[in-house]
């Protein structure tokens, strides 16, 4: 049997739907991870068929990751996707953060060892950042290899828990790149 | 047709916005309580005028969904929205006498606790005065409710101040509508229309 649309399932139109979000800060915040999930799967999907042979997106526990077949490569590698931010003492046009955490459910004892709350590079490759907050443009996005990244002080096998980004109104510096097609031939050069 | 704001704002259109969420569990869950929470305000939307003089809609950690002013009345009734509990197993989950549901159920306890209180997560009789439960879950018709006053509800076993975790829904075409079987509450009722006046 078909199931019914969200629309009709609720009761409300698309306008009063998106209104009832729009109305909702929390509720809107929530939402937007997946407003970037969304871009960063159309984004990926654009390239199947040319870098990628193969792609699938799994949501695990709330948390969205894609496998990607990269061409001559049998092994799936994964990415995720962050949402930056601009730091509250920022200055104007300065530097953006981002924010590392792992889901709850991967988490264990956090208090008594807050390590786990930390990635490592095993759990995904690609870091994808949406910068639809600082730009506007939810389609933009900057991305990096995590074996690039800045460890963790205190734990050294661990990304860091904040990254800082180049400004978007500039060049991406390394690690960062605005286009997945380099990290794809950088990983074709150096796996 | 115009695009709503939000769809300008995210550069996707309405129907792979709703699409998105309708995929993630957790948010289709967050958004079903924000439709709740719009369905429920048309209700107190139509009172204005003769039993309300007017109300607010608050989205504030910690704080009831709606403040609603009445006549003769100083300060505003404060009224929490909540979903009827459902779940995917055989039926929903409710319940049961010989099989047959008898009666829903609704969750009146926060989503976390303070740290070191664990009795901060459930709600104190003073944090709001109605309860609005919408029945849609069950249903499919996400405008119906049922109201009951806070007052009425059970008690949590060990914390006599405070709602107990799970309270008895009855059905909309339940002919006693006593949200408790005990005998403190006999009088008390669950209505499927908001009453401000008692």
């Amino acid at each position: 049997m078909p199931q019914p649309s969200i629309r009709q399932r609720y009761g409300l139109t698309s306008d009063e739907l998106l209104g009832t979000i729009d109305l909702r800060p929390r509720l809107k915040a929530v939402i937007e991870r997946s407003v970037a999930e969304t871009h960063m799967t159309n984004l990926l999907a654009s390239h199947v068929g040319s870098s990628i042979s193969r792609l699938e997106a799994s949501n695990r526990h709330g948390s969205m990751y894609w496998l990607i077949w990269l061409n001559a490569r049998d092994q799936p590698i994964r990415a995720r996707c962050k949402i930056a931010f601009r730091r509250q003492n920022s200055v104007v046009n300065g530097p953006n953060k981002i924010t590392y955490h792992v889901s709850a459910h991967d988490s264990g004892n956090v208090l008594e060892f807050p390590e786990n709350r930390l990635y490592g590079t095993e759990h995904f490759q690609i870091l994808g950042v949406c910068l639809g907050r600082i730009t506007s443009n939810w389609s933009e996005f900057l991305f990096a290899r995590t074996i690039d990244l800045a460890r963790h002080p205190d734990f050294p096998h661990k990304l860091a828990a904040f990254h800082q980004l180049p400004s978007p109104s500039i060049r991406a510096v390394k690690p960062w790149s605005k286009n997945i097609a380099e990290l794809f031939g950088d990983m074709m050069r150096r796996p | 047709m115009a695009k709503h704001p939000l769809e300008t704002k995210y550069g996707l259109t309405s129907a792979e916005l709703l699409d998105a969420i309708n995929a993630r569990f957790r948010l289709k869950v967050a958004l079903e309580g924000a439709v709740a929470e719009h369905q429920m305000a048309k209700h107190i939307d139509r009172l204005v005028g003769s039993a309300v003089e007017r109300y607010e809609h608050h989205d504030l950690d910690s704080y009831p969904d709606f403040s609603i002013r009445i006549p003769g009345r100083d300060t505003p009734l404060l009224a929490e929205c909540k979903n009827v509990r459902e779940s995917s197993k055989a039926g929903g989950e409710a319940y049961r006498v010989g099989g047959k549901v008898v009666a829903y159920k609704v969750e009146t306890q926060k989503t976390r606790a303070a740290k070191g209180d664990p009795s901060s997560r459930y709600y104190g009789f003073e944090q709001y005065h109605i309860l609005g439960v919408c029945v849609g879950k069950k249903t499919g018709d996400w405008s119906d409710f049922l109201f009951v006053r806070t007052i009425d509800l059970e008690r949590h076993a060990d914390h006599s101040l405070k709602l107990a975790v799970v309270q008895r829904v009855q059905l909309l075409d339940a002919e006693d509508m006593r949200p408790s079987k005990s005998e403190s509450h006999a009088t008390a009722q669950y209505s499927t229309t908001l009453r401000t006046n008692e």
